[in-house]
């Protein structure tokens, strides 16, 4: 790929580049996103909720000026929703419209399956880009079944699709592929293989105080440090669902609208329902003691 | 930064050969590296990464892992490695570790030697019991009172009506597809031939969805026999479900998924006698099911799971904990069946407290003492 970009970059640029974008990152996750440029190999993104993953790779499309195409996963996701469709309406209108033509039948139903027909699914689009390589998002792989996985694996490795009426087409660019997975499941290992590893954990208090500080930039630099603080004492409970970094960023929000300067008690019972999302996870932390807790985090 | 690493007067060769060095060396300690990432690993080295050693580290660790177990265990390695590596020989040679030679223990559980039991029955006290009669005796008699030399003849029977039943489960999902969704493209296809009006509707089958099983082995004591045979049962019907998780469980919980996808089930069973490491008397069932729902749920249940308990439900631990797990358990599976071989025995009720308070969560409580009873799970596998 001679994309000047990519040809130059080091890991230094990408961490000044994804600040840019709004992404605080460390060189562990700079140094993975050299590698999948450089090497081409697709990125497997593994973590807690909320974290980050899938914002990973807007920030990726951002800073290369590429396109973002987005296949979400879902159980019983299949080639229809995934790669192509063909577009029935328009395929009976045909019909209709050649009926009084003197083409043979060969011919029209060569027609009918021919390229306007075609209804591209993201992994069909990412494969047709025509202009550079795009971002290509596989959200959440963990949720299609284990045979929709190695049509990926199959994919991933020849970045070509056959359809049966069309042919083989390949890839004009190959994708920067970013796989993400919530391990709801194991994959399996031949697609591990395949991808680079990057395991995103629960940001430390000096990394969270900078992502709230780089996404919220009016914000009291003593609010910022009060929330962090609270927020990882409240990962260390025994949460059903703990709060990711996304619910750090919802929270403040709700505080700053509120205008809060500080956190208090009562604020939080108020509006701890941006952070918990569970009625046992709001049970135990009253338990615990909301005030009683909020004064250790802030002690720590 | 950091230090480069020592590769200093080091030709271009003995690079390449401590990284090939390296990525022989993680593959021993089980990570899935092959060739092409070996070549890779070369190329990420040339691309500038070696002259600081964090970054070369962390790049490989990109590159070489496949998981979080092994993304963690990494640095270690790296560390491990790269530090013997100005004499980049030492290291490659010390690997190869011989493998710890498969015996069987004093004292290991039945269900653990159960495939070693030696096949040298006496062929006189044999011919004895055969017949339709005696096949109709086994299959009613607790596991754990089958005489010595029934043993080998038992497990056969378990085989052969294991086998019956995998293939009547297996006629059965067939027949259940049902014909539900118009398929449009073959409607189209045939339809040029009539200009373009659906006269033949060409029909797409829902791909069943096979559901998944979860089961957890009480393996303290008494229950090893028929925890033996509920495994060879499982075993049978692997096919049947998308995916079975297995685990056994007495003080501590272990997950044998490794073993059980192995082949054959009789080496399975003496790999597992090598695996298990902390086998003893009591149980804390309790405590197990909290290990699991913490490191394992997420993974292995869901609303398309089948949970199988089979636990005699004597806990030593507090009957709250094992009543709070069970349900949270339940919560995220979508069927749950608590099989107990004492329910076999005339005359018991479940009055142990363990059992007491799991029994609103649970939707079926089951014997499993013979080969007749585990045989009539099957109903309930079939609607799962």
């Amino acid at each position: 790929m001679a994309d000047p970009a990519i040809q130059n970059v080091d890991i230094e640029t990408i961490i000044e580049g994804f600040e840019r974008e709004g992404y605080v990152t460390d060189d562990a996750l700079a140094t993975t996103a050299f590698l999948l440029l450089k090497l081409r190999r697709p990125l497997l993104v593994e973590g807690h909720a909320g974290v980050g993953k899938t914002e990973l790779a807007h920030v990726l499309a951002g800073y290369l000026g590429a396109r973002l195409i987005r296949l979400q996963c879902y159980e019983g996701l299949d080639v229809h929703t995934a790669i192509y469709e063909w577009n029935y309406q328009r395929q009976l209108l045909a019909i209709k419209i050649q009926e009084g033509s003197d083409r043979s039948l060969e011919e029209k139903e060569a027609h009918i399956f021919g390229e306007p027909y075609l209804l591209a699914r993201p992994l069909l689009q990412a494969i047709t880009e025509k202009d550079a390589a795009p971002v290509l998002l596989i959200d959440e792989i963990d949720r299609a079944d284990e045979e929709f996985e190695a049509f990926l694996l199959e994919l991933l490795s020849a970045f070509q699709i056959t359809i049966p009426e069309i042919g083989t087409i390949k890839a004009r660019h190959i994708p920067h592929v970013i796989l993400t997975s919530n391990r709801t499941r194991d994959l399996s290992d031949a697609l591990k293989r395949r991808c680079l590893y990057h395991w995103v954990d629960y940001p430390d208090r000096e990394k969270e105080r900078r992502i709230i500080q780089k996404r919220m930039p009016g914000i009291e630099a003593a609010l910022a440090d009060q929330v962090v603080r609270f927020i990882q004492s409240l990962r260390q409970l025994k949460l059903t669902k703990t709060p990711g970094v996304s619910e750090t960023l919802d929270w403040t929000a709700a505080l700053l609208a509120l205008g809060k300067h500080t956190l208090d008690p009562a604020t939080i019972e108020r509006t701890i329902g941006c952070v918990l999302k569970s009625t046992e996870d709001i049970a135990l932390l009253k338990a615990e003691g909301i005030e009683q807790l909020l004064t250790q985090a802030l002690a720590a | 930064m950091h230090p480069p690493l020592n590769t200093g007067a080091a030709s271009a060769d003995r690079l390449t050969d401590a990284v090939v060095g390296f990525c022989r060396f993680v593959r021993e300690q089980g990570f899935n590296v092959g060739v092409e990432e070996t070549m890779d690993a070369l190329k990420t080295a040339r691309l500038g990464t070696l002259t600081d050693r964090r970054v070369f580290r962390l790049a490989l660790r990109a590159l070489l892992c496949t998981g979080k177990d092994e993304h963690d265990r990494f640095d270690g390695l790296f560390e491990q490695y790269w530090t013997n590596v100005s004499t980049p020989g030492a290291v490659v040679r010390q690997r190869r570790r011989v493998r710890p030679v498969a015996r069987v223990q004093q004292g290991i559980p039945l269900l653990m030697i159960g495939a070693k039991q030696e096949a040298v029955i006496d062929d006189e006290e044999g011919r004895s019991t055969t017949g339709a009669h005696a096949v109709e005796r086994l299959r009613k008699t607790d596991f754990s009172k089958v005489p010595e030399h029934d043993q080998e003849r038992l497990e056969q029977l378990a085989l052969r009506l294991f086998k019956q039943m995998s293939l009547r489960l297996s006629r059965r999902l067939k027949t259940t597809t049902r014909k539900d969704q118009v398929d449009l493209r073959r409607t189209i296809r045939r339809s040029i031939a009539r200009g373009g009006t659906p006269v033949d509707l060409r029909f797409r089958g829902r791909k069943p969805r096979k559901p998944r099983l979860a089961v957890l082995l009480d393996v303290s004591g008494s229950m090893d026999q028929y925890s033996f045979f509920l495994l060879r049962f499982i075993y049978a019907l692997q096919r049947h479900f998308g995916r079975v998780d297995s685990f056994l469980f007495s003080t501590r919980l272990q997950c044998i998924n490794d073993v059980m996808n192995a082949r054959r089930l009789p080496e399975t069973l003496s790999a597992l006698a090598d695996t298990s490491e902390a086998w003893s008397s009591g149980t804390r069932i309790g405590a197990c099911f909290q290990t699991f729902n913490d490191r394992y749920a997420r993974r292995v249940l869901s609303k398309n799971t089948l949970v199988l308990i089979l636990s005699d439900g004597l806990d030593t631990g507090e009957a709250d904990v094992l009543a709070r797990e069970v349900r949270a358990m339940k919560q995220r599976a979508k069927k749950l069946i608590w099989l107990n071989p004492l329910l076999g025995m005339a005359g018991y009720q479940p009055l142990a407290r363990g059992i007491q308070t799991v029994l609103p969560h649970v939707d079926a409580f089951l014997a499993a003492h013979n080969l007749e009873s585990l045989l009539t799970l099957e109903t309930h596998l079939r609607y799962v």
